[in-house]
Order: C-alpha cells, then sequence, then structure tokens
C-alpha cells in the first residue's frame, strides 16, 4: 500500500499553508501599500521642496542674484536626500548649479522640476495685487531638485522590516499551532491506528482507554465494540475449529481405522483363501474323476470370483483414501491389447462369444507413457462386464487413436459388446459405486457394482475419461479416451515395460528357502514348488530362516512378512546386513503376503526385497515369479 | 568717456605739479581707518602711487590726515590738521566743514550725471527715470533738479523703508527705469530685496547705486572702486602738497562700472557685460 502524507502532517499543511499563503498575499498588499506611501510621501517631499525653492527664489532669479541663488540651494541641501539643485532660467541656461561631491552609490536621482515665476506685486498693507488683478505669474525660469532615492530605499528596508518580522513572528505561531491542533487531532487517529493495528494483529483483548471527545470517542467505543465482537467471533470460531479438527482427527482416525481394517481383512481373508486355491490348484493336478474335475474347476472359478471381489473392494478403498498411485512408464500398447484379449479369450469362446480385437495401425511401434498395470485392469473389467453381460453375438475390442501433435496421441479404446444394453435413464448410475443397473441384475449376473465406478475412477486418474453408449437390447459401448504421450524410438530401455502374455508354469530348478508360519500356505506353497522341480527348505519364522540362510546358499527365498519371533522385514535387514557383512552376493527374497496394498510392496522392496508377490497366487504367478531365479541357466550363473 | 579723459588730464597735472615736491621734504600722511585688509591695501597703494609722501604712524606726527569712511572721518577732525576723508558722506563732510574743518572730502557714490549718462547707454529709449534720494544719500535734491539731461527725471524724497516700499509701488508704473544713490541708511543690504524685487515685479530696472547692489540685482552701477578712490586721493595729496590746501570736494572722476549679465539680458538692454559698457563709456564726449 503506499502511503502518503501522515493525518498529522496533512493537517499542518492544511492549517499552515492557507494561513501562509493569505499572510503572504497581506504582507505584499501592505508592503506593496506602505511603498506606495514612502514613493508618494518622497513625490511629495520633493515636489513641495521643489515648489518652495521655486517661490523662493524668484528674487534671485528676477535679480540674478547668485548668492541669493546659491543660499537657497544651501538651506534647501540641507535635506540629506538632496543631492542638487539646479536653477535655470527660461532659455534653460543654467544659472546656478550646488550638488554633493559624496552621493551615495547604488541608489539612482529622482528629480523634480518647478517652475519659477514672477509674481504680481501685492500690496502689503492690503495684501492685494497692485499692478492689476489680471497680472498672471509670469514663468521665468524652473529650478530642478535631484533627490536621491537612497531614503526611499531606506524606507523600503525599514517597510520591509518592519513588514517582515511580524510575518515571521505570525508564520513561527502558525506553525506553532498548526503543529500543536494537528497534535492534539493526529494523537488520538494515531492511538486509535493503533488499537485497530493491535487488534489486526489479533490480540483482541486490548481495548482503548484514552480519554476522547466526540466523533473520536464514539470511533473509540466502536473499536472497542468492535474488539469485543472479534473476540467474541474467535471464541466460536476457535471452539468451531476445534470441533472440526475433532472431526477431521475422528474421520482420520476412522479413516485409518478402516484401511486397518481393510487391510486387515484383505490379509485375514486371503490367508485362508491362499489355503483353499492352493489346495483347489494342488487337487486340480490330482487324479479326479470327470466329477470331482468339474467340482474342483467350479471350486476354483469360484475362489477366483471371491478374490476379484475382494481386490476390487481394496482398489475402491484406496481410491477413496486416495492412496492409488500410478507408476507411469514407456509401453507398447498393442502387446497390452493382446494380452487384455488372451486373459479373456478362454471366458469369450466358453460362452460361445467372439471375441475380436481392431487396432488402428498408428497405434503399433509407438511407446506410450502411462500406468499399464491400471489401464489393463480398466480393460479388463470392460472386457470382463462385456463378456458377462452378453449371450450372443460377441466383443469387439477398438483402439483408435490420431496426432494431436508430433508427440501426443489421442487414444480411444472401445469395447463394444452385443449384449442386453443399458436403458438410458440407468446410465448415469452405472459408474456410481456399489450400483447395478437394477437389483436383479445383481442377482442374475452377480459382481458387487465397484467395477465400473472402479474403471471410471482409474480412466480419470489416467487423464483420460470412460464414456458409454448404449441402449437398451441395442448392446453397449464403453469408450475409454486417453491423451497420452509417445515416442517412436526406443530410448531408455531401462523404462519400458514388456507386455507379454501370462506363460505357462515352467520347470524351475534351484534350491528355495520358504519361509511361512501358517502351517497350511507352507504345505501349499511348498506342494506347488515341488511340482514345479525346485528343492524346498522351510523355516516357521526369519530367525529360523537367518539360522538356516547362515549354514547355506539359497537360490531363492520365499519369505512371509507378518510371522512370530521375527517378522519378514526385520529378518530381510539383517540378512542384508550380514551379506554386507559378509561380502557375500545378495541371495534373492520374494516376499510372500497377504496383504496386498501398494504401501506393504513398498515396504517389501525398501527392506531389501527384490519381489512381491500377494496371497492368494496362482501357480503361474508364482512361477512368474520364480523365474528370473530359477530358471536353469540363472541358477547355475548366480551360484 | 568724458570721465575717463578727466582723469588722464588730471594725472599728466599731477606729474608735472610733482617736479617741485621732490625737492622738499615728504609729506607725512597717516591713514585713519579701522583696521583691515582694506586699510592695508589702500595704504599700500598710495606708498606705492606717490613718493612725495610717508606714512605717519600716527595723526599727531602727521601732515595730513587721510580719513577712509565716515567714521574715522568724524574722528580725525578733533586732530585740528588737515584731513582727507575717503568715501565718507556729502552730508558729513559738509556739516563738517560748516563747523570749519580743514578738510575735503572724496563722496561716497558716483556724480548723478554719471550714472544716467551710463543708463541712457544701456536704455536708449528710456524717458522716465525715478530718483529716490534720502537724508543721506549722495545725491541732493538740488543736484537731481540740476539736471539738464535727456531724461526726465522725477524724484521720490523718502525717509523710511516703509516709505520707500510705498513709493515705489505706487510710482514704478509711471517709470522707465529707477536710480539709486548711495545711501547707506535707505538703500542698505536690509532695502535691497525690497527695492529690487519690487522693481523687476513691476519689470522696471534699477541703476545704482554701487557694486554690492549689482551683485544683488541692480541692473549695473558706476561704482568707486579701491583703485578709483586711490587714484582720487593721490590727486588731492598732491595738490595738497602743491598749494598746501586741497581740492574741492566730490566724487570720484573715473569710477569703474559693473553690469548684472542676467538682468541685462533679461531686460534686454544693450550691453550685456561691464567689458561692453565700459568701453561704451570711454568714447562718451
Amino acid at each position: 500500500m503506499k502511503r502518503g502524507a501522515g493525518i498529522r502532517k496533512q493537517l499542518q499543511i492544511l492549517g499552515v499553508v492557507p494561513a501562509l499563503f493569505m499572510l503572504g498575499l497581506l504582507l505584499v498588499a501592505l508592503t506593496w501599500q506602505r511603498f506606495e506611501d514612502a514613493d508618494r510621501d518622497l513625490q511629495a517631499l520633493g515636489s513641495f521642496m521643489a515648489s518652495q525653492l521655486a517661490s523662493s527664489s524668484e528674487y534671485g532669479v528676477l535679480a540674478g542674484n547668485y548668492s541669493d541663488l546659491r543660499r537657497q540651494a544651501q538651506l534647501a541641501m540641507q535635506q540629506a536626500d538632496l543631492q542638487y539643485v539646479v536653477f535655470r532660467d527660461n532659455d534653460g541656461k543654467v544659472l546656478l548649479y550646488e550638488g554633493r561631491q559624496d552621493r551615495v552609490p547604488g541608489t539612482s536621482i529622482i528629480e523634480f522640476h518647478s517652475g519659477i515665476y514672477r509674481q504680481p506685486l501685492l500690496d502689503s498693507d492690503t495684501m492685494r495685487v497692485t499692478a492689476g488683478q489680471n497680472d498672471s505669474p509670469v514663468r521665468i525660469g524652473e529650478v530642478v531638485l535631484g533627490m536621491s532615492s537612497a531614503r526611499l530605499l531606506a524606507r523600503q528596508k525599514e517597510i520591509l522590516l518592519a513588514s517582515l518580522i511580524p510575518a515571521l513572528s505570525a508564520m513561527i505561531l502558525g506553525l506553532w499551532i498548526a503543529h500543536y491542533l494537528a497534535r492534539q487531532i493526529a494523537s488520538p487517529l494515531n492511538y486509535l491506528s493503533g488499537l485497530l493495528r493491535t487488534l489486526r494483529g489479533g490480540d483482541y483483548h486490548v481495548r482503548g482507554t484514552s480519554k476522547l471527545q466526540g466523533e473520536l470517542g464514539e470511533l473509540q467505543s466502536d473499536i472497542n465494540q468492535l474488539a469485543g465482537s472479534l473476540e467474541e467471533a474467535r471464541v466460536d470460531q476457535q471452539s468451531a475449529i476445534e470441533e472440526l479438527q475433532a472431526a477431521h482427527k475422528q474421520a482420520q482416525t476412522a479413516s485409518q481405522a478402516k484401511s486397518d481394517f481393510l487391510a486387515m481383512m484383505s490379509h485375514e481373508l486371503r490367508t485362508p483363501m491362499n489355503g483353499v486355491l492352493g489346495m483347489l490348484q494342488l487337487l486340480e493336478q490330482t487324479r479326479q474323476s470327470e466329477e470331482q474335475h468339474e467340482y474342483t474347476q467350479v471350486a476354483l472359478e469360484s475362489t477366483g470370483h471371491l478374490l476379484d471381489v475382494i481386490n476390487d473392494i481394496l482398489d475402491f478403498s484406496r481410491i477413496e483414501a486416495g492412496r492409488m498411485d500410478l507408476d507411469p512408464v514407456f509401453f507398447e500398447l498393442d502387446p497390452l491389447l493382446n494380452n487384455c484379449l488372451s486373459t479373456f479369450r478362454y471366458l469369450a469362446e466358453k460362452k460361445g462369444l467372439y471375441l475380436r480385437l481392431e487396432k488402428d495401425a498408428l497405434i503399433s511401434d509407438k511407446l506410450v507413457r502411462t500406468d499399464p498395470t491400471r489401464l489393463r485392469q480398466v480393460l479388463n473389467n470392460l472386457i470382463s462386464n462385456a463378456i458377462k453381460f452378453t449371450n450372443e453375438g460377441g466383443i469387439t475390442v477398438s483402439a483408435t487413436a490420431h496426432l494431436v501433435r508430433e508427440d501426443w496421441l489421442d487414444v480411444k479404446l472401445s469395447v463394444k459388446d452385443t449384449g442386453i444394453g443399458i436403458p438410458e435413464d440407468k446410465q448415469s448410475r452405472l459408474f456410481q459405486a456399489f450400483s447395478q443397473v437394477d437389483s436383479s441384475t445383481s442377482r442374475r449376473f452377480g459382481g458387487t457394482g465397484l467395477g465400473l465406478a472402479i474403471a471410471r475412477r482409474l480412466s480419470e486418474m489416467l487423464g483420460g475419461a470412460l464414456t458409454l453408449s448404449s441402449s437398451q437390447g441395442g448392446g453397449s459401448t464403453f469408450t475409454v479416451s486417453l491423451r497420452l504421450f509417445f515416442r517412436h524410438e526406443v530410448g531408455d530401455e531401462r523404462e519400458i515395460v514388456l507386455i507379454g502374455h501370462d506363460d505357462a508354469p515352467r520347470t524351475l530348478n534351484g534350491l528355495v528357502l520358504l519361509v511361512e508360519d501358517n502351517e497350511v500356505n507352507l504345505m501349499v506353497a511348498r506342494r506347488i514348488l515341488e511340482q514345479m522341480g525346485v528343492t524346498v527348505v522351510t523355516a516357521m519364522n526369519g530367525k529360523e530362516a537367518l539360522a538356516k540362510v547362515e549354514q547355506r546358499d539359497f537360490d531363492c527365498i520365499l519369505m512371509d512378512v507378518q510371522m512370530p519371533v521375527m517378522d519378514g522385514m526385520e529378518a530381510t535387514r539383517l540378512l542384508r546386513q550380514w551379506e554386507r557383512e559378509q561380502g557375500r552376493v545378495p541371495m534373492p527374497v520374494i516376499a510372500l503376503t497377504a496383504n496386498a496394498m501398494e504401501e506393504e510392496r513398498e515396504r517389501c522392496l525398501s527392506a531389501g526385497m527384490n519381489a512381491h508377490l500377494a496371497k492368494p497366487f496362482r501357480r503361474q504367478q508364482l512361477s512368474r515369479v520364480l523365474t528370473p531365479y530359477l530358471t536353469p541357466e540363472r541358477a547355475q550363473s548366480g551360484r | 568717456m568724458r570721465v575717463q579723459q578727466g582723469c588722464w588730464l588730471i594725472l599728466t597735472w599731477l606729474l608735472l605739479m610733482a617736479g617741485p615736491l621732490f625737492a622738499g621734504e615728504p609729506l607725512q600722511v597717516h591713514v585713519q581707518a579701522m583696521e583691515g585688509p582694506f586699510k592695508s591695501g589702500f595704504v599700500n597703494a598710495l606708498q606705492a602711487g606717490s613718493s612725495d609722501m610717508r606714512i605717519a604712524p600716527s595723526a599727531e606726527r602727521a601732515d595730513l590726515i587721510i580719513a577712509l569712511g565716515d567714521d574715522a572721518f568724524a574722528d580725525s577732525v578733533r586732530h585740528d590738521k588737515p584731513v582727507l576723508g575717503v568715501f565718507v558722506s556729502r552730508s558729513l563732510e559738509q556739516k563738517l566743514r560748516r563747523k570749519g574743518c580743514h578738510c575735503a572730502a572724496i563722496w561716497a557714490g558716483v556724480a548723478l550725471n554719471d550714472q544716467l549718462a551710463m543708463l541712457q547707454l544701456m536704455m536708449p529709449v528710456a524717458v522716465n527715470v525715478g530718483v529716490i534720494i534720502g537724508n543721506n544719500s549722495a545725491w541732493s535734491e538740488g543736484g537731481v533738479k540740476d539736471y539738464r539731461g535727456r531724461l526726465g527725471l522725477k524724484l521720490f524724497k523718502v525717509d523710511s523703508h516703509e516709505e520707500l516700499g510705498r513709493v515705489l509701488r505706487e510710482e514704478l508704473d509711471a517709470l522707465d527705469a529707477l536710480v539709486l544713490p548711495v545711501d547707506e541708511t535707505l538703500f542698505g543690504p536690509d532695502s535691497a530685496k525690497l527695492v529690487l524685487l519690487t522693481s523687476y515685479r513691476l519689470r522696471r530696472p534699477v541703476f545704482g547705486p554701487e557694486q554690492s547692489y549689482v551683485h544683488a540685482g541692480s541692473a549695473a552701477s558706476l561704482f568707486a572702486s579701491g583703485g578709483d578712490l586711490v587714484s582720487e586721493t593721490l590727486i588731492q595729496i598732491s595738490s595738497f602738497i602743491e598749494r598746501r590746501r586741497f581740492r574741492r570736494s566730490g566724487f570720484v572722476h573715473t569710477p569703474s562700472v559693473i553690469v548684472n549679465e542676467h538682468v541685462a539680458n533679461s531686460f534686454d538692454m544693450r550691453f550685456h557685460d561691464s567689458e561692453a559698457l565700459r568701453s561704451a563709456l570711454e568714447v562718451l564726449p
């Protein structure tokens, strides 16, 4: 804020400037008037002297009496300002000049002329003109007086001094009065201003206590009332804030409790689920009758559905809690689409549906940058839904693109089905969580109603949008629109994720330390690993695992996280420390945990683990995560 | 001019008569006067002008007493010796002569005819000329009346300054000019302004009576200067040495002249300066 002159200064200026202006005007007028008077006095004096001298020098001029003229001149010269006297006859001839030698320098001469007249003769007895009434005076010469202006200048100086001294006194008095009045007015204002500043600073306890009268007194009273109101408002506000903070804390606590509950539920559900799924997978490998095999497959499928439901709930919770983080990398869109379709091809064919992929040529040979895991999740969700709600015909996945600029691509991924379609009035509810077209749909097709909500949220998190075009009985088309940064060449391979098909379980070689406290899970994992061809050594907790590690090397360690005695995290940290101290090659450690939260994965990696596999896991997933460490060539080169 | 010629004739006569004096004792002359520069100048001029006389330190030891002024003249006659009064009033000289003094005098002033001759030169067209005299004037009433020249003189006899002013106011209108005699009582410094201012306000020029009056404003005047008086005194001394008696008392024969140029100009007179007037006077018959 630009600050001008203070009110005190303004009041001083207001008080002084007009007064000074008026004083100046008055001073100039009076001085000018007195100068005029002085000049007039000098003129009058000069004229008077000249006329007097003229009248008294009549005889001298008439008679040519220079002595008399000189005497007259010398008498006149007694006037100090008179510099010279000149008598002239009527022809202008100088009869007498009487002047001073000591002329004051810097002064000018003012001349006064007066005619010398021959007067008519007066009768001294009767004082009447004796020569005749018409005998008027006749000019016989003139007298010239040279008057110095020194007297006038001195007088003017006196006048100026006499004017300036009172003016100066008046000015000083005026300044003092203005200063005093300004202080009288400005001090309370400054006081009130300080009071307001204090209030602005947040100190609402302060009150104005100055003994002010009139408007300023009222202002102080208003400020005090304002301070009181502000104080009350602050108390109320503080109370409200405290309530809000308490509510927020409560909400945070509730949210944390919810998250903790979800994590706990996830862990507690996954642990037995891992046993169920593992046992079913083992059962599937046993010799069974056709009926048994059919039961086993149904059980596996049901377990898969249950796992999907659990994953959906966890994802939605993470999205709602803002804990869903993206991991954008450059990857080829083509393999991802193929992989998605491959995942569902078996399911579609099983329902007698076709599943086609139509790709724009522009997509090929381009590395786009986004989170492939989440994009795959969206597409899987859409394709899964399409298969679920389509009984005849099939599903067409199309990928179109066009260049926005030379390095940006607008991509549209559409999943079009020939299913039952969605009534227009119910489409708006479709993307709401826990919502399906109607309850009969839920009953008929199953599902939690979270899939599309999650798909839309993830699409938005990826910077795009998920839209629906559908009519009842006319099928549905879900379109994901994304604007993706891309590049042609493969620059930094570290950033590129290769998306491939899930390989079939491979035969693995090597010695694996399986650390698991749950006996069921221990047995499931051990049997699966042994079926893969791996030699398994088990431990029930981290401490026991460390003891075994110190005895011999392992090609890989599958480490549960939550264990008694010593958990997987602590065991891994101690292992890494021991390896550093011993100068040994680090052994691969893969977390095998029922906690599927992303944070858990990061915790594992930061503790020194190499990979993370959430329970319940499928045989293929375990095989894929172990492959880098237990393929024959790796196992040989690593040891 | 006539006066000038007279002077030269007298001087020639004095030189011719001086021869017998050289043969005898020098004349002891005492100058009686108030001490001052005029007296010392006068004495020196006398000594320089005549070798037949000696300055006597006192009247008792002198053969002749020369008294300068009325007071000295009146005082000198008590010594009972021949007394020559220089620049004394005519009335005093006549009074003392009536008492039987052995004395003669060179009167103060100049002769009326000389003054009127000068006036005629300055104002050739002037006709009526007023003459004011008092009891102690150098000119007598009879002398004025005896004038037989071209000018018409009108005599005014006054006794006081008051009467003088009245006469001037009343009579000047009828005159062309005014001529004044030497009269210390009537025409002294006190009355000069009255006379002159009154005359000039009425546009009538004043002539005479002597040098100071011209300085005061009179148009012009013949006057007996110091030199004139010395010359006239030397003539009397020479006469006394030769005949043991004085010549007749009278005015100086060769007076000086002075003109007030400003007044002469303003009245547009014939001569505006003293030299021109003197030259004109010298050639008068």
